[in-house]
């Protein structure tokens, strides 16, 4: 499937609108979760729910090859994951 | 027996060899973010002492600005490959502009804190602080350098769009601001 077929551009411009109306809540909602002194494994979470969020729709990832996915994908929750083991 | 079919891809956006250099410098950062990780938790009192002395606001506005800044890269991607290239061009001068509020107020945030007298040398986190911040300010620079080249450029010549550039572009921007949701929770929050 080529990047131009079934390009909607209304419904593109819109899942772009609503991610970054999400990712600005989850910035703002993880700074919350900071103030009231939550868990960082849930600050780390929402930073992975984000991370996805940037990749699969600003980048437009979601859909292409999946090697080069699974791989970009695995290291950067291996670094969470890594991250989140230290804490 | 039925006819396998192939699962269709997408293509990559932008230039295949550019995400060569994109996997490549995400990967040395992830390095890095793991490498700062077990330093903290090796001496998990000294960093959070250290780490007191940052306000996380800034680091906060400038995941705001960053993410927004991604918004308006995206748009231009969008416009570009509908063939409209003064849309496109507009998006990415919005882009490029919130870079450079973002290296505005990161300036400033480094300024105030060399100037309360925290340095590279003053602890291990802080060295971390300059180093980390430091690689992905440099990169702000060129991200939005490319940016606003390549605004000028579809605007310049907007009956020649080059949607590869501006895709290319607009994932190294992504990128960057991938690095900054890690690097923001990592230094100011955690």
């Amino acid at each position: 499937m080529s990047r131009d077929e079934g390009d909607r551009p209304r419904e593109r411009s819109t899942l772009l609108t609503l991610t970054w109306i999400a990712l600005v809540g989850l910035t703002l909602g993880s700074y919350g979760l900071y103030e009231s002194e939550a868990g960082s494994g849930l600050l780390l979470a929402i930073s992975l729910v984000k991370m996805v969020l940037i990749a699969g729709i600003f980048m437009e990832l979601r859909g292409c090859r999946p090697l080069f996915l699974r791989a970009a994908a695995l290291l950067g929750a291996l670094t969470l994951g890594i991250i989140v083991s230290t804490l | 027996m039925p006819e396998t079919t192939r699962r269709e891809f997408r293509p990559l956006p932008g230039d295949a060899a550019w995400w060569l250099f994109l996997t490549a410098e995400f990967v040395t950062l992830c390095l890095f973010f793991v490498v700062f990780a077990v330093m903290r938790s090796g001496d998990l009192e000294a960093f959070e002492a250290s780490q007191a002395a940052l306000d996380p606001r800034p680091g906060l506005t400038n995941a705001v600005i960053l993410i927004t800044s991604g918004y308006f890269a995206a748009r231009g991607s969008l416009a570009i490959r509908l063939g409209n290239s003064r849309s496109c061009s507009r998006w990415l001068a919005a882009a490029a502009l919130l870079g450079v509020a973002f290296l505005v107020l990161k300036t400033w945030e480094y300024g105030d804190k060399l100037g309360r007298g925290y340095t590279l040398s003053t602890s291990t986190f802080f060295f971390f602080y300059y180093f980390l911040t430091g690689f992905h300010y440099l990169h702000v620079w060129l991200g939005t350098g490319f940016l606003a080249l390549m605004a000028w450029r579809t605007a310049r010549q907007p009956e020649r769009p080059n949607r590869s550039n501006v895709e290319s572009c607009a994932s190294f921007w992504h990128m960057l601001d991938i690095v900054w949701v890690i690097l923001f929770p990592l230094l100011y929050l955690l």
